[in-house]
């Protein structure tokens, strides 16, 4: 997805804003003129001032001023639903993997991307079990991460 | 000079059984990384670093040096085959890689790169061991002032040198230094852009926002394309051996590799320009100083040469600001100088008086690297049909997961996967709309530091900027920050006027 130049400049001048409205705010030491506020606001009044540059040189170019360019890969169902497919994967790893363990979500988000791009039925599940097989014996037996545990892995 | 107690030490730290085992598979790792269409050497070593983590400080460093050199020697092999450089350090000789394959030398294509990458690459790292103690030592004498003023320095080329577009690198780097004041204040305690959150207490973690920059966002490139994408074209036959022939070619052009390798180094050196654009500018510079410049890109052997040899010296290159000042070169170096960071060993010239055997186990390290990249890399190549059979459509579901589980084990909780997300779709959308993503993570890595430093010395000279010059080195410094700010200002002033005076003329 792109966005005019005059658009991003726009937000970065209100993010360079608020960021420069809240370094503000930081406490200071009694008696220190210099703290925890001074460098967070003088990069928030850089993106602003940046973002007021880019909001201009738009204005000046060719194309569009306040357009919104939407890929046209994306466009297509096929495009968004991967994209989509790929944000639900890493969803359910932060939502569900505590309920029902880290080997289940991660057999079932690899087996919904691998059949989306077309892989065939068997070699999806094959590999859907063997990558998770993987993961697991490499990051929760060879170096001990505590990887969410459901009904599956406590079975080991 | 170093005693010879220090290189035995750190002998003994290289060739331990797990280091050399760690080389290994981290070189075959990048060799395949690199040899994949679409997955660039950075990717290779931000999928490292959350195993990385759980090693020692030295098989850490090998792993990222190995892996990294490795890929960037093994993505001229699908430039070569297919005319898709398989990492952007690649893509400046790609033509004339793939014309050579076509024309049924895709060996001497091929062994040309993988020797004179291996040539370029020893190069880098002779300057390194030569210039980095030399420097280390000046860099003893070094405050907070000199410090300031050389990260500023740095960041700066990194904004107006390595990027097309100045101001869209500029907020890049400014949103990375941002990112790094998330958490709580490291001098007063201060929380600061945490947002009542208890995870961002503790700032944002690196790896995570890494993994996000460089690799989701890669992955949700290739996966919206995936159904679209044109299968890829015919693999041209090799036969014969990889490396005859060469001799000859690399006696033809002695000095383009000199020349190449020297260039290669400096721009690796410079802060925010790595590989990719070492290629680009010797084999430009290559192609002017060249006696049959319409050659170029016709299947021409010189650009090559030229290209491949600059491209690998800079790897080494860049680990010259990484080592002595602390100051990454590239995306790769920025990781792993968060590596460094995360084993409590702060780069900078006190490791070089401290634990020097470190500093001398990292350039054995780098010898080996190449050592060992020409074997893996004849291997790779012999290999290169098959490996770019494996379908991209099985990969990145799993490159996926690996992402999601490295940055679960960095934090041990979702909040990894979450700060990966959050950054990886952020970062995707910043590069869709042009912002390079090199500066955050060089910002990212930086911050903290530049932070310090800039305050230590408000302090010190009691907010008077003039004591920013008050230092000689500093002084230097400092002016070649204006300098180099004044010319970009001034161009951009001259443009200005120049396009109204011919908006008016029209």
């Amino acid at each position: 997805m792109q966005l005019s130049d005059s658009l991003m400049g726009a937000l970065f001048l209100a993010i360079g804003l608020v960021m420069f409205a809240m370094a503000t705010q930081f406490p200071a030491f009694p008696g220190q003129p210099y703290g925890a506020s001074l460098f967070p606001s003088i990069l928030g009044l850089g993106l602003a001032l940046s973002g007021l540059f880019m909001v201009f040189s738009g204005f000046k170019s060719a194309e569009g001023r306040f357009a919104v360019i939407i890929d046209p890969t994306l466009k297509t169902a096929s495009g968004l639903v991967s994209a989509a497919l790929v944000v639900a994967a890493v969803l359910a790893h932060i939502f569900l993997a505590g309920l029902i363990g880290f080997i289940p979500v991660t057999i079932l988000s690899l087996l919904a991307l691998f059949v989306w791009f077309r892989v065939p039925l068997v070699q999806s599940i094959a590999f859907a079990i063997a990558g998770a097989a993987l993961c697991w014996i490499l990051f929760a037996v060879a170096l001990e991460v505590p990887l969410p545990r459901g009904p599956i892995e406590s079975l080991f | 000079m170093v005693s010879p107690d220090i290189l035995w030490q750190a002998l003994q730290l290289v060739l331990d059984p797990e280091v050399l085992l760690v080389v290994l598979c981290a070189g075959a790792f990048g060799m395949f990384v690199g040899a994949m269409p679409g997955l660039t050497a950075t990717m290779a070593t931000a999928l490292l670093v959350p195993v990385t983590f759980f090693m020692d400080p030295i098989p850490a460093i090998a792993a990222i040096v190995t892996a990294s050199g490795m890929a960037i020697f093994a993505g001229d092999i699908p430039g070569a085959l297919l005319r898709m450089p398989g990492t952007p350090a690649s893509a400046a000789y790609v033509e004339d890689a793939h014309k050579l394959a076509l024309a049924g030398k895709l060996n001497l294509s091929l062994g040309t790169s993988l020797l004179v990458s291996a040539i370029g690459g020893l190069f880098g790292v002779l300057v390194l061991i030569l210039a980095a103690p030399v420097l280390a030592e000046f860099a003893l004498k070094f405050t907070s002032f000199e410090y300031f003023w050389l990260a500023v320095l740095g960041l700066s080329s990194a904004v107006f040198i390595a990027s097309d577009n100045a101001l869209k690198a500029g907020i890049s780097l400014l949103i990375g230094l941002s990112l790094a004041t998330v958490g709580l204040d490291p001098t007063s305690g201060t929380p600061r852009f945490t947002f009542g959150s208890v995870d961002l207490l503790a700032g944002i973690e690196f790896v995570p926002a890494m993994i996000g920059l460089f690799a989701i966002g890669e992955v949700l490139r290739g996966a919206i394309r995936m159904n679209t994408a044109a299968p890829l074209p015919q693999v041209p036959p090799t036969k014969g051996p990889l490396f005859a022939g060469l001799g000859a070619l690399i006696m033809r052009y002695p000095k383009n590799i000199l020349r190449s390798s020297t260039l290669g180094t400096m721009i690796g050196a410079l802060p925010g320009a790595g590989a990719d654009i070492a290629a680009w500018m010797s084999y430009a510079f290559s192609k002017r100083m060249s006696k049959t410049p319409e050659q170029y890109g016709k299947g021409h052997p010189e650009g090559l040469v030229d290209a491949s040899a600059a491209n690998n010296a800079a790897v080494g290159g860049s680990w010259i600001p990484a080592l002595v000042f602390g100051i990454p070169g590239d995306s790769v170096t920025a990781i792993a100088i968060g590596v460094l960071y995360m084993k409590g060993i702060n780069p900078g010239p006190t490791v070089f008086l401290q634990t020097p055997e470190i500093i001398y186990a990292v350039f054995m390290l780098f010898i080996l690297a190449i050592i060992v990249m020409v074997p893996l890399g004849w291997g790779t190549v012999k290999l290169a049909r098959r490996v770019l059979t494996i379908p991209r459509r099985i990969l990145m579901p799993l490159i996926l997961t690996f992402c999601i589980v490295g940055s679960f084990a960095l934090t041990n909780s979702p909040y990894g996967i979450v700060l990966m997300l959050c950054i990886g779709l952020a970062g995707w959308f910043l590069e869709e709309n042009g912002f390079p993503l090199a500066p955050i993570i060089l910002g990212l890595v930086l911050g903290g530091m530049v932070e310090r430093n800039f305050l230590t010395s408000m302090i010190k000279s009691d907010g008077d900027l003039l004591g920013f010059f008050e230092r000689p080195v500093a002084a230097v410094l400092g002016v070649l920050v204006i300098l180099l700010w004044g010319t970009v200002i001034v161009r951009f002033v001259m443009r200005m006027t120049a396009s109204r005076t011919q908006q008016a003329e029209s």
